[in-house]
Parts: C-alpha cells; structure tokens; sequence
C-alpha cells in the first residue's frame, strides 16, 4: 500500500497531460485512421513512458541507441521503402521532377522562420525538415544535428503528413483560381525501359552523392530498395523489404520514438512552436510546387500549360499527396485525370525531400 | 492550475526573449543556396534521365 502511494505521489499534471496526448494518437491512429502504423505505438508509448517511476524508460532508451541514436532504423525502413516505390510515371515524365525540388522550399522557409523566433540552428534546420514530409529523413537530421526537440519534430511530422488531405486543398484554393484548376493535360508517356529502371538508382545515388555527400546514407538506402524491386531477380527481398522489413522497423520505431515523449522533454513551451512551424513548413511546401506551375505557365503556350495543382504533389508525402491534388481535379471536373502526373510528381517529391535532407545535414552538420 | 499558467507565461517569455531578426536574415542565404542546389541536381537528374531513355530506347 505504501508503494503504491508513494508512486501516485510521483505522479506530476504533465504527465497526466501526455496520457492524454497519448489517447488523442491512438484515438487519431484507430478512428481516423490517420499513419495507424506510426501514431498508435508512438500514442502507446507516450503513455508508457509518462507512468511515474516507469520501468520501461530503459528499454526503450536501449531500443533508442540501438538503433534511432545511430540512425539505423530511419535507414533500414528507407529500404523497404524504396522497394515500394514505382518510379515508372516519374521515368516516363522526367520533368516532373522540377515540381518536386520546387515543393521543398517550405524546408528552407521554416529554417528562417524557426530563426526568427529564437530556435538555435541545428534545432531550426531540424524543425524545418518537418517539410520533407518524410519521417525517416527527418529522424536522421534532428538525430545527427543533435536536436533537443526529437519527440516533437517526430509528432508533427507524422501528424501533419496524415493531415494532408486536410492542409492542402485549401492553401492550393487559395493560390490557385477555378480556371487554373480546370486545366487538363495530356499523358504522354515515354516508354521506360527495363535497364533504365535499373540504372536510375544507381545514377541517381551517384549524382546526389557527389553533390551533397550526406545524403548518401539516406538516398542511398532508398535506391538501394527500388534495384532491389526492379532487377527482376531479387523479388523475394523485394518482398521482404517492402513488408516484413518495413513493418518490423516501424513496429521499433514508433515506440522508440516514444522515449523523447517524456513530459519534461515534450511538454515544452517550444513543442506548440514547433507544431506551428511544422504546419508552415507543409504550406509552404504547397506554395512552392505550385507557384513554380504557375510560372512555367507563363511561358507555355495555351493548350500546353500546367494545371498547377500538380506542383502540389511535390511534398513528398507519398502517395497521400498524389491522391489529394487528383481528387481535387475530379472534383473541379469530373473528366480531369491527373492521376499519372500527380504520382510522377509525388515519387520525385520523395527524391527531393532526401536531397533537402542531405544538403540541410551538409550545411550544418 | 498554476503550474500551468507558468507554462504559458514561459511560452510567451521565451518567444518575446528570443527573437531574433538577425538570426532571420543570416539563414537566408541558406534558403537561396538550398533551392539553388536542389534545383540544379534537379535538373542534372531529368537530363540523365532523358539520356538514359534515349540511349535505351531501342532495346525496349
């Protein structure tokens, strides 16, 4: 009895309200459906790790530097992740990558915003990498830029990647007008052969690697995945990267990630900033791939312009985003399939967003 | 209650504390050369893919 009550004296209201965000996850995870494989065990974890004298902060402070402090899950789940990965609408349109690279500039955005209001450089360009929209990348930069704020950045990431369907169709209304949306274009695919399926990853490691040297681990892996999926030979590993690997370690990371979830590292003044500034990021994003649309628009003669909501899709956040910018077509026009362009546009969102991620890593690493 | 409203007084004091305009305009520089590289590899990429397609075009 007297145990009992000296661990309920323990008990502090923060931790109380992380039990609380820990149910609003699992709540988000299972009735909404929002990233269930990512928000549930990180909402299980939070409460884990929130009960006081909690015998679970050592595991998971193992699991932690066994493999997020070195950067090893984010990595390993690249690989199955890249195994996933079709880029084949990308391949048959290689333009489309310009709206990926343009979708990133809510990355660089965020950094100077996150400047402004005080956040030291390694935990601005940690927080501004929320825009990669993309969780393992940006584990790896707030983990080797030594960020404070590990917990919170994972958070919204994965929080605002499932809110896309909520975020960007209203940024892209606002920036777009109703003319601009109905535009269709034609799909015109290249043929892709299987060679240059097996090539692309190779080239494209090699390219990015002799430019932002950092990134190699990150790209690396992630091509690494997609040779796996498209030398025609390995179609075992193939499978098995694509679910067994990539379950397992997202099983791992979730509640690993959990361990930054501990009321006196979470519950801080600076978590509500950098939940605003995650949410900046994913507009700017937006902005970016769809104002550079709009400017090649300019230049493209009537009949040949862009609908510009494809720009959109160039967050990476995959295959979220590809949907969202398709159905938002549908919607202005039922005949309107931008489907293969969204897709196209997406994939290479994904090639950017690591790129970004290297290059953040090369600037203040 | 009061631990929380010294919660949101430290939110307020830490953003008034600490910002920072100069810290802004330094860390543009990285947004111009961000773009810029990215942009670049961006392109260097869609030429070697269009290389790639061409060049193998007619095994298909």
């Amino acid at each position: 009895m007297e145990i009992l009550y000296e661990t309920i004296m323990q008990l502090q209201w923060q931790q109380v309200v992380m039990w609380i965000i820990g149910g609003i996850l699992i709540y988000l995870a299972i009735k909404k459906d929002m990233e269930p494989t990512l928000l549930l065990p990180m909402g299980f974890g939070a409460i884990l790790v929130n009960l006081p004298l909690s015998g679970a902060i050592h595991p998971l402070t193992e699991l932690f530097n066994a493999g997020i402090a070195n950067e090893l899950f984010p990595l390993l789940l690249f690989i199955g992740i890249g195994a996933m990965i079709d880029f084949g609408p990308l391949l048959s349109n290689p333009k489309l990558m310009i709206f990926g690279a343009a979708a990133q500039f809510g990355i660089f955005f965020t950094l100077s915003l996150a400047r402004l209001v005080g956040f030291e450089i390694n935990d601005a360009a940690s927080i501004a990498i929320i825009g990669a929209a993309d969780g393992p990348t940006s584990i790896v930069v707030a983990q080797a830029l030594k960020s404070n704020y590990v917990g919170a950045i994972m958070v919204a990431a994965y929080s605002y990647m499932a809110l896309v369907p909520i975020i960007q169709p209203p940024v892209i209304k606002l920036i777009t007008t109703k003319k601009e949306r109905m535009i269709k274009m034609d799909y015109k695919p290249m043929a892709v052969s299987k060679l240059t399926r097996i090539l692309f990853p190779i080239v494209i490691t090699i390219i990015t690697g002799l430019v932002a040297p950092e990134s190699v681990a990150l790209i690396g892996f992630l091509m690494f995945g997609n040779l796996i999926r498209e030398c025609g030979v390995l179609d075992n590993l193939s499978e098995t990267a694509q679910k067994v690997l990539a379950n397992l370690v997202t099983l791992f990371l979730g509640i690993t990630i959990a361990l930054k979830m501990q009321a006196n590292l979470f519950l801080t003044p600076q978590t509500l900033l950098i939940l605003g500034l995650g949410l900046v990021a994913f507009v700017f994003d937006t902005f970016g791939g769809v104002m550079i649309a709009k400017l090649f628009n300019l230049f493209l003669k009537p009949g040949k312009k862009l609908n510009p909501m494809i720009g959109a899709s160039g967050i990476s956040a995959f295959p979220m985003s590809a949907r969202v910018v398709h159905k938002m077509s549908l919607a202005e026009d039922s005949s309107n399939f931008l489907l293969m362009h969204t897709i196209g546009v997406n994939v290479s969102g994904q090639i950017a967003s690591v790129i970004a991620g290297g290059l953040i890593l090369g600037f203040f690493g | 209650m009061y631990g929380f409203l010294k919660w949101v007084e430290g939110l307020g004091a830490w953003t008034v504390n600490t910002f920072n305009v100069n810290a802004f305009i330094d860390s543009l520089q990285y947004m111009g050369k961000g773009m810029a590289v990215i942009l670049i590899v961006t392109v260097v990429l869609i030429l070697c893919v269009y290389l790639l397609n061409v060049a193998t075009k007619e095994k298909n």
